[in-house]
């Protein structure tokens, strides 16, 4: 569906995006995660057409887009971090508008537009002045407006900044009802722990480049792997269970205190369950064998503060 | 039907919003008010001085539509700016400029319908003068088509000085200094091609009589209007350098339209523009090229009304430098 190729982008000095890779599959609902200035911004700006990329290529369902702003236009909707609203406009005639503005008029866009505006929650408030609507509500116009002309692929960016927790859960919610209709959708969010509820596949950047991308259950898996294990076994068994784990290359490090050995242990799932068995197999008393729980936040800090480390050493 | 059955999206709007902002009524309102003072005060005088001669000249009327056009003419220099220069800066500051980019509205569209809907409201404020500008048909001395030429001279010098507002509107980020540039501009266009016509025109007479009486003595001066051995007047510096600058001056054009197919100024046995060979000794009046005047002079604010908005569209546009950028790279990379 979406497919970026080593995508770069420079503001003066600043490298924003070095050699940025990312695919997006149909139907995902994509959470594009960052911190501040790593560049979630500059991508999603680059591929709805707000921004020139200083090199690379964009592509949605094999075909180049970014030169050929019509086309671009009706295959993406944007959701920018502010709302872009005229006050002096109803709902209904806000929705009307940025419909003519692909090119839609008429009874059917009518009705769609009101279709629109019960799947944002906000058929109540059609004749409205936008002027008067919450901004939980403003956003969610705002996201109407990003599916006036039906896009293929829906670029919101920090949709959830600013808003109470009830007016995020609403969102949510319809973000997760369009997703199910098989909206492509890709979520730039600070809230990662919303995003980790509801993306199917989630990519992080850092410092302009896509440093992990995957479905949600193998981001889970990579953070899992990143957490260590956690093996508690006899008083009198310690040594022997060093003596054990030493024999594994996937083991990179162990340290004890008192009897729980943490383990930073590289392997899969199932030579996970190999290292368990060698250890009951050796006699040791493993009375306890687990990995810390993990989430998408904590993988998130991980690669970050890494990144930190790296820094400070370097310095 | 749908309400938006205008085909520019950015038209439609421009006029609903500003149709319910109500500005426009108290714009046509106060417009109207200070036409229809000086029309009434104009026909009142020529209706009291009829009852008191008992004659009404022909030649009165026109002055009034003069009046009345450069009136009109003085008050769109004052509102045309501050109409324009705030329609593409103030999307910008409430930030619904870069959703529009996102649409499938090209910045030209967007440039273009913003242009029109001023356009179309300067004209509305025109057209609902015509009442006051119809009183001048009252004792005759005017046609229809002269009128008509005057209000569509008029609209065009509109487009020019609505498009210096856009083009401002564009290129700066916000309206304060957008108005502050736009006025400028629009006054400095009203005075600067004058002011560099009467002055160049001004040196080359200076100059060229300076010459010729060198050479002539004081029979120089009156060598300007009699001819050389070979029958035709000959000038170091062509006098006709100073004209294009003219051409520039919207007043010119506003003055030729009105005053080609009206009454005599004075002694003046010339028509529109035609009276600068009243003014300058060198330049000759009655030439076939003063009828084109005004179809020059609107070819030339068309043009640059124009020009204008492909640089409003080009300053609007996000990524306008992709192509230079991109061919710069691909250079770097063959080499």
């Amino acid at each position: 569906m979406l497919e970026i190729s080593h995508l770069y982008k420079k503001f003066g000095k600043f490298v924003a995006l070095r050699d940025m890779n990312m695919k997006v599959d149909e139907g995902e609902l994509f959470g594009f995660v960052g911190s501040n200035g790593a560049g979630k911004t500059t991508t999603m700006r680059i591929c709805v057409g707000l921004l020139a990329s200083d090199g690379g290529k964009v592509t949605i369902n094999g075909e180049e887009v970014l030169n050929d702003h019509k086309k671009l236009a009706s295959l993406v909707g944007y959701v920018p971090d502010f709302f872009g609203v005229y006050s002096n406009f109803t709902c209904m005639e806000y929705l009307q508008f940025f419909a003519s503005t692909y090119g839609l008029r008429g009874y059917d866009t009518d009705v769609m537009c009101q279709d629109l505006l019960k799947l944002v929650k906000l058929d109540h408030k059609k004749d409205t002045n936008v002027n008067g609507l919450s901004r939980g509500m403003k956003q969610r116009l705002c996201l109407a407006r990003g599916l006036v002309h039906d896009p293929k692929i829906l670029f919101l960016d920090e949709p959830a900044s600013g808003l109470d927790p009830q007016s995020r859960f609403e969102l949510k919610e319809i973000l997760k009802n369009l997703s199910s209709y098989g909206k492509t959708i890709i979520i730039s969010s600070h809230i990662l722990p919303e995003l980790d509820q509801m993306c199917s596949s989630v990519g992080i950047i850092n410092k302009g480049q896509v440093v992990l991308q995957g479905t949600m259950d193998e981001i889970h898996r990579a953070a899992a792997m990143q957490s260590p294990i956690l093996i508690t076994v006899a008083n009198d068994q310690i040594d022997d269970a060093f003596a054990v784990l030493k024999e594994f290359a996937t083991v990179q490090k162990v340290t004890a205190r008192g009897n729980i050995l943490s383990v930073v242990f590289t392997g899969t799932k199932e030579e996970e369950s190999v290292l368990l068995t060698s250890l009951v197999s050796h006699n040791v008393a493993v009375l306890n064998f687990y990995r810390e729980d993990s989430s998408l936040e904590s993988l998130f800090m991980d690669i970050v503060s890494g990144e930190m480390a790296r820094k400070a050493k370097e310095a | 039907m749908s309400k938006f059955s205008i085909k520019n999206a950015v038209l439609y709007k421009d006029m609903t919003l500003d149709m319910k902002k109500g500005k426009i009524f108290a714009l046509i309102l106060v417009f109207n008010l200070l036409v229809g003072l000086v029309a009434f005060t104009f026909l009142g005088g020529i209706t009291l001085g009829g009852i008191s001669s008992g004659k009404v000249s022909y030649a009165v009327m026109p002055f009034m539509l003069y009046t009345l056009v450069f009136l009109e003419y003085g008050i769109m220099i004052m509102v045309v700016p501050a109409l324009t220069a705030g329609v593409i800066s103030l999307e910008k500051e409430r930030q619904t400029l870069e959703v529009l980019l996102t649409t499938r509205l090209t910045p030209w569209e967007i440039v273009w319908g913003k242009f029109w809907s001023v356009i179309n409201m300067v004209g509305l404020l025109v057209l609902s003068s015509v009442p006051f500008l119809a009183l001048v048909f009252m004792y005759g001395g005017i046609n229809i088509i002269h009128l008509l030429l005057i209000v569509a001279v008029f609209m065009v010098i509109t487009m020019y000085t609505a498009a210096m507002g856009i083009m401002w509107s564009s290129i700066l980020k916000n309206t304060m200094g957008s108005v502050i540039m736009s006025y400028i501009t629009v006054f400095f266009s009203r005075t600067v091609f004058l002011s560099l016509g009467i002055g160049v025109s001004g040196v080359i007479t200076a100059i060229d009589e300076a010459i010729y009486r060198n050479m002539l003595g004081a029979a120089g001066y009156s060598y300007y209007y009699s001819q050389t051995p070979t029958g035709i007047p000959q000038y170091i510096i062509p006098p006709e350098i100073g004209i294009p600058f003219f051409l520039l001056a919207p007043e010119c054009t506003m003055w030729d339209v009105a005053n080609r197919m009206g009454f005599q100024i004075g002694t003046w046995s010339t028509r529109g523009m035609d009276f600068l060979g009243e003014i300058y000794p060198h330049i000759s009046s009655g030439k076939w090229y003063w009828y084109l005047w005004t179809p020059i002079s609107v070819g030339l604010f068309l043009l640059l009304t124009w020009g204008m908005l492909k640089i409003s569209a080009f300053a609007l546009n996000p990524v306008k430098k992709k192509g230079k950028k991109n061919k710069k790279s691909k250079k770097s990379k063959s080499k």
